[in-house]
């Protein structure tokens, strides 16, 4: 695949997620929903699993992640923009971690069971390490100390709200691998780089709005 | 029939493992969960009211709430800018913070603490206790 295609690749997935963190996240925060969870095992996992089986090039999920992460930090609205943007840069990291020794042909010769089980591990680790990341990392980056007592209590919380996670990447993975179908070397030039560029442009252009609708400029 | 590839074979089984540190650690926190509505703070429980009418109320930025400094004095804390202090959730959740950014912070109505040169990390929701360490 050619590099160009894989970065804009890289480009329009992380801004597909990173939209959803900015805009649908607060939205279904103030609905009194479980925004982190629902966001990781639905929205997060989706979109690394079916790049991956996609486009089938390791590491793609690293920079969906920082390109996600970055337009979280851009957008200092609905939670904590700065934990937020780590954690979502640490998901993409440990997705990378998971699925070192999963090829896209694994994936595709796997049954249901075995893909809804690859949807659970997968969502609940990166949900689960991606919170503890941040916690380690939002007070260093904040200039506040980091106390490890402060975390050390707080993970029975952690393990327990990554449970809905889980489930959620275990029903979302049968519908996330079956974007394998599609292939995206066999998309024309003239139709795949605007297409891709144009939603990840309407999307930074949505949250650069919302953000500003918000702070009321 | 599809095949199952042999290196990942244990796939279901450390799916099950997970949904069952998930199902234990939910049991573990809704048992632990512990929540008066009042606020332990040098070894006194107050009421949000209460530490409001101690402490006097202040606004930073757009939320208004009792002093934390003023709220550690007036409560008795012995040398208390050479401590730390630990502030609690009823979820388990906390955070540790310095005199110096005590000084720059509120404890709510709603006994959420509001910290606006720290991260949104520090805002501590439902508060019981402030451990003075």
């Amino acid at each position: 695949m050619k590099k160009g295609k894989l970065f804009t690749g890289i480009l329009l997935f992380g801004s597909l997620w990173g939209f959803a963190e900015c805009v649908i996240s607060p939205m279904l925060g103030r609905a009194g929903l479980p925004s982190g969870a629902i966001l990781t095992g639905v929205v997060a996992f989706g979109l690394m699993a079916a790049s991956r089986v996609v486009y089938r090039i390791p590491g793609m999920q690293l920079g969906m992640g920082l390109v996600a992460g970055a337009m979280r930090l851009l957008n200092p609205f609905g939670g904590c923009h700065l934990c937020s943007a780590i954690a979502i840069m640490a998901e993409g990291a440990v997705f990378e971690l998971i699925w070192l020794g999963v090829s896209s042909q694994t994936v595709e010769n796997m049954p249901l069971k075995m893909k809804a089980s690859l949807g659970i591990v997968t969502s609940y680790g990166v949900y689960v390490i991606g919170y503890l990341v941040t916690q380690v990392l939002t007070p260093v980056f904040s200039s506040a100390g980091f106390y490890l007592s402060n975390l050390v209590v707080f993970i029975p919380q952690i393990l327990a709200s990554g449970l809905l996670a889980a489930v959620l990447g275990g029903l979302t993975a049968p519908l996330a691998f079956s974007a394998r179908e599609f292939n995206v070397s066999t998309l024309a030039n003239r139709v795949y780089y605007p297409l891709s560029i144009g939603v990840s442009a309407l999307c930074w252009a949505v949250v650069i709005l919302n953000a500003n609708v918000i702070a009321g400029l | 029939m599809q095949k199952e590839p042999k290196k990942m074979k244990w796939m279901p089984i450390l799916a099950a493992a997970v949904l069952l540190i998930g199902i234990g650690a939910t049991v573990y926190v809704n048992a632990a969960k512990n929540d008066s509505g009042r606020i332990l703070i040098n070894g006194e429980q107050f009421s949000p009211d209460q530490l409001l009418e101690i402490a006097g109320e202040t606004t930073l930025g757009e939320v208004s709430g009792a002093p934390l400094d003023g709220l550690m004095v007036a409560v008795g804390v012995d040398n208390p800018t050479g401590r730390l202090y630990t502030l609690i959730g009823a979820d388990g959740y906390q955070k540790t913070v310095t005199w110096e950014e005590m000084a720059n912070g509120i404890i709510t109505r709603e006994r959420a603490s509001y910290f606006p040169d720290l991260a949104k990390a520090y805002h501590v929701k439902d508060i019981i206790e402030i451990k003075v360490e």
